[in-house]
């Protein structure tokens, strides 16, 4: 709530003319911005392009922010819509974000893993990676779940999605994640047991 | 229907109510593959917690602040409407309606009169009621008393059988 207050404070001194305050709004959500971008982009110089052209739109719309809602999920809408039409651009084949044909295609990706080579890095880098062979919403749900702190019915006005959507779609890329880390995790699971 | 590891990310993310709630810890404590799963989403559930997050390049602020100054500055789009002038605009409307329905009402001729129709019954008279007209008329009145009277007769032979 503390946080809310002070972004609305900020942007209130930028629409007073103040426009340097700016620097702290993006100080403060460049880096769930940009890892945020990083789930749909894959790549960092991509994800930089995009986060910065959010903070860019994200300026210039300033004046049309409600403060209904929290400024998060305003600029969360943002990045979301941006990293969609810059992936648009790269002509990827964004069509697959809700086939069936990416469970096969994870499949796939999985069938990349080394157990061996896995082991030797730390499970932060392989859960990164583990997230990355996601589907783009799936992994952005993740992110905007654990890293964000936005309810399911935030996400929902995030992604444009019913919460419902949303609260299935996360099972499914937990379930999806679980069953990539399992294997690695194996021991520390038997070790709790 | 649920399936075990609904009911736990349900269970773990806080979205049970307190009897599912009640219901999966004691699965917990009881079921033994129940509880597996349980530790293992857990385990799920801290991982995804403390992943970092990635951080752009030094400059990004920087970058970000750069392309911001080339852009005009924003302005909050809120209009600064005095009420007084919306209801004084309202009044305006009203007394102008208002005069123009008194000066439609001070010019108009109220004093009206209705004109009934006159019918005369006189002229058809003695082109509908002809002997012919009366002859079918009765005729028609014999015929269905005949049959009113053979529906009374019927219904009448019909109780007295089942009296009998």
């Amino acid at each position: 709530m503390q946080e809310k207050e002070t972004d609305i404070a900020l942007i209130n001194a930028v629409l007073a003319g103040n426009t340097n305050e700016y620097a702290a709004l993006v100080k403060r959500h460049q880096r769930f911005v940009f890892t945020l971008a990083m789930r749909f982009t894959k790549n960092r110089e991509d994800a930089e392009e995009v986060a910065q052209d959010c903070f860019v739109k994200a300026y210039k719309a300033l004046g049309t922010f409600k403060q209904t809602s929290k400024f998060s999920t305003w600029l969360y809408s943002i990045v979301y819509t941006t990293a969609m039409t810059f992936l648009r651009k790269k002509s990827l084949d964004t069509q697959s974000i809700n086939d069936d044909e990416n469970v096969l295609q994870i499949a796939n990706n999985n069938a990349d893993f080394d157990a061996d080579s896995y082991e030797k890095k730390s499970s932060y880098v392989y859960l990164n990676q583990a997230i990355d062979l996601l589907l783009p919403d799936d992994a952005a749900i993740i992110a905007l779940f654990y890293k964000g702190e936005q309810s399911l019915e935030e996400i929902g006005l995030t992604l444009n999605m019913a919460p419902n959507t949303v609260k299935v779609k996360l099972h499914r890329a937990r379930h999806r994640l679980k069953e990539k880390l399992e294997y690695l995790l194996k021991d520390e699971v038997r070790e709790l047991i | 229907m649920k399936t075990i590891e609904e009911q736990l990310w349900d269970y773990i993310d806080g979205n049970c109510n307190s009897a599912e709630k009640i219901e999966v810890e004691a699965k917990i404590a009881t079921d033994l593959k129940y509880s597996e799963t349980y530790k293992e989403l857990l385990l799920v559930h801290k991982e995804l917690g403390s992943f970092e997050l990635d951080a752009p390049s030094m400059s990004f602020t920087r970058n970000v602040m750069e392309q911001v100054n080339l852009e005009l500055k924003p302005v909050a789009l809120k209009t600064k409407v005095d009420r007084r002038i919306i209801y004084s605009i309202g009044a305006f409307f009203i007394v102008s309606i208002l005069a123009i329905f008194g000066y439609v009402l001070a010019k108009a001729d109220l004093s009206f009169k209705i004109n009934m129709p006159q019918i005369n019954f006189a002229a058809y008279e003695s082109k509908i009621i002809t002997p012919t007209s009366i002859k079918i008329f009765l005729m028609v009145d014999l015929i269905l008393a005949l049959v009113y009277v053979d529906s009374y007769l019927r219904k009448r032979n019909m109780t007295q059988k089942k009296g009998a």
